[in-house]
């Protein structure tokens, strides 16, 4: 039985993960194999304009909140150690740390891991992540962008589908 | 007791050295101060703000500890994947004088926990240095400058 006679695009989705503010741009190849409830529901969000900052406690990444209501139930989640290129999804509870931080009583986030020996987690220890998609062109370039991230603050980051299946 | 000036991009803050339980850390510390230099947020250890030192020691283990407190000074030597996004392949780590500016952050290295040397307290200033780091991650760091008063 085809992919397509299942109702499952023939060929990966892809999206668009641009800072536009640095002239990087990746492409990134969704999981529908593994997460199609969440690739779905992201996928209906774009395009999406956010400030990516980066991470302070899990290594080489960026992360983005999520505006609204994106609660996302668990798929895939079975990464702690993420390699680079990996983009997931993420959801804090309310409560889940101490105060609110970044402002925010809970949040859902997407993070984007740029280089190696990262590994997600917060004031709690590691954290699982629904992997949802995987940098398939341009890391390079996002890489340096965002390791300028640490020095320069937040950036603007726009994430786009491709094409349509 | 040495009281040193910790300015951070618009504000400033004040330690006291601890030369009771680190005397030979913040008596080497005092020769390298002042310092000016780039700030850095940390990447992998939660709220900490820290800048390199233009010398890699070599400094004893003396006071040591993995469960640093808000307003804690301390020097360390940071896994240089940390530190450079090039990573020099060829150095392993830096020294570095940092601090922690908020709760439930902890240093660490590759493999876990990193014990620092506790050289100081921040005693004043510590409420702006904690609105002044986020700010900083978000808009972009300065410089750091640590001066013996």
């Amino acid at each position: 039985m085809s992919d397509q006679s299942q109702g499952l695009p023939a060929s990966p989705r892809r999206i668009r993960i641009s800072l536009p503010g640095s002239g990087a741009a990746a492409v990134a190849d969704l999981l529908d194999d593994d997460c199609p409830d969440t690739c779905s529901a992201l996928w209906d969000l774009l395009p999406l304009r956010l400030k990516a900052t980066h991470d302070i406690w899990s290594g080489h990444l960026i992360r983005s909140h999520l505006e609204g209501d994106t609660y996302l139930e668990p798929e895939n989640v079975l990464t702690y150690i993420p390699v680079p290129g990996d983009v997931f999804y993420y959801y804090r509870p309310a409560r889940y740390y101490r105060g609110s931080p970044y402002g925010r009583l809970e949040s859902a986030e997407i993070g984007i891991v740029y280089d190696h020996d990262t590994r997600p987690q917060g004031p709690r220890g590691p954290e699982a992540v629904n992997l949802f998609a995987e940098i398939s062109s341009g890391l390079a370039e996002l890489r340096t962008a965002c390791e300028a991230m640490i020095y320069e603050g937040q950036k603007e980051l726009i994430i786009e589908r491709m094409d349509d299946p | 007791m040495t009281r040193v000036r910790i300015a951070l991009g618009a504000i400033e803050a004040f330690a006291e050295l601890d030369e009771v339980a680190a005397p030979r850390t913040t008596a080497w510390l005092r020769e390298q101060l002042p310092i000016r230099n780039q700030a850095i947020h940390s990447m992998e250890s939660g709220r900490e703000v820290y800048a390199l030192l233009d010398t890699q020691g070599p400094i004893p283990e003396e006071n040591q500890t993995i469960y640093q407190c808000v307003g804690d000074l301390f020097v360390y030597h940071k896994p240089a994947i940390f530190v450079e996004p090039a990573w020099p392949r060829h150095v392993r780590t830096f020294l570095v004088i940092g601090f922690i500016y908020a709760r439930d952050s902890a240093i660490r290295g590759m493999s876990g926990p990193l014990a620092t040397n506790i050289v100081g307290r921040i005693t004043q200033g510590m409420d702006a240095l904690a609105h002044e780091a986020p700010r900083m991650r978000k808009e972009g760091f300065g410089e750091i400058a640590i001066s013996v008063l």
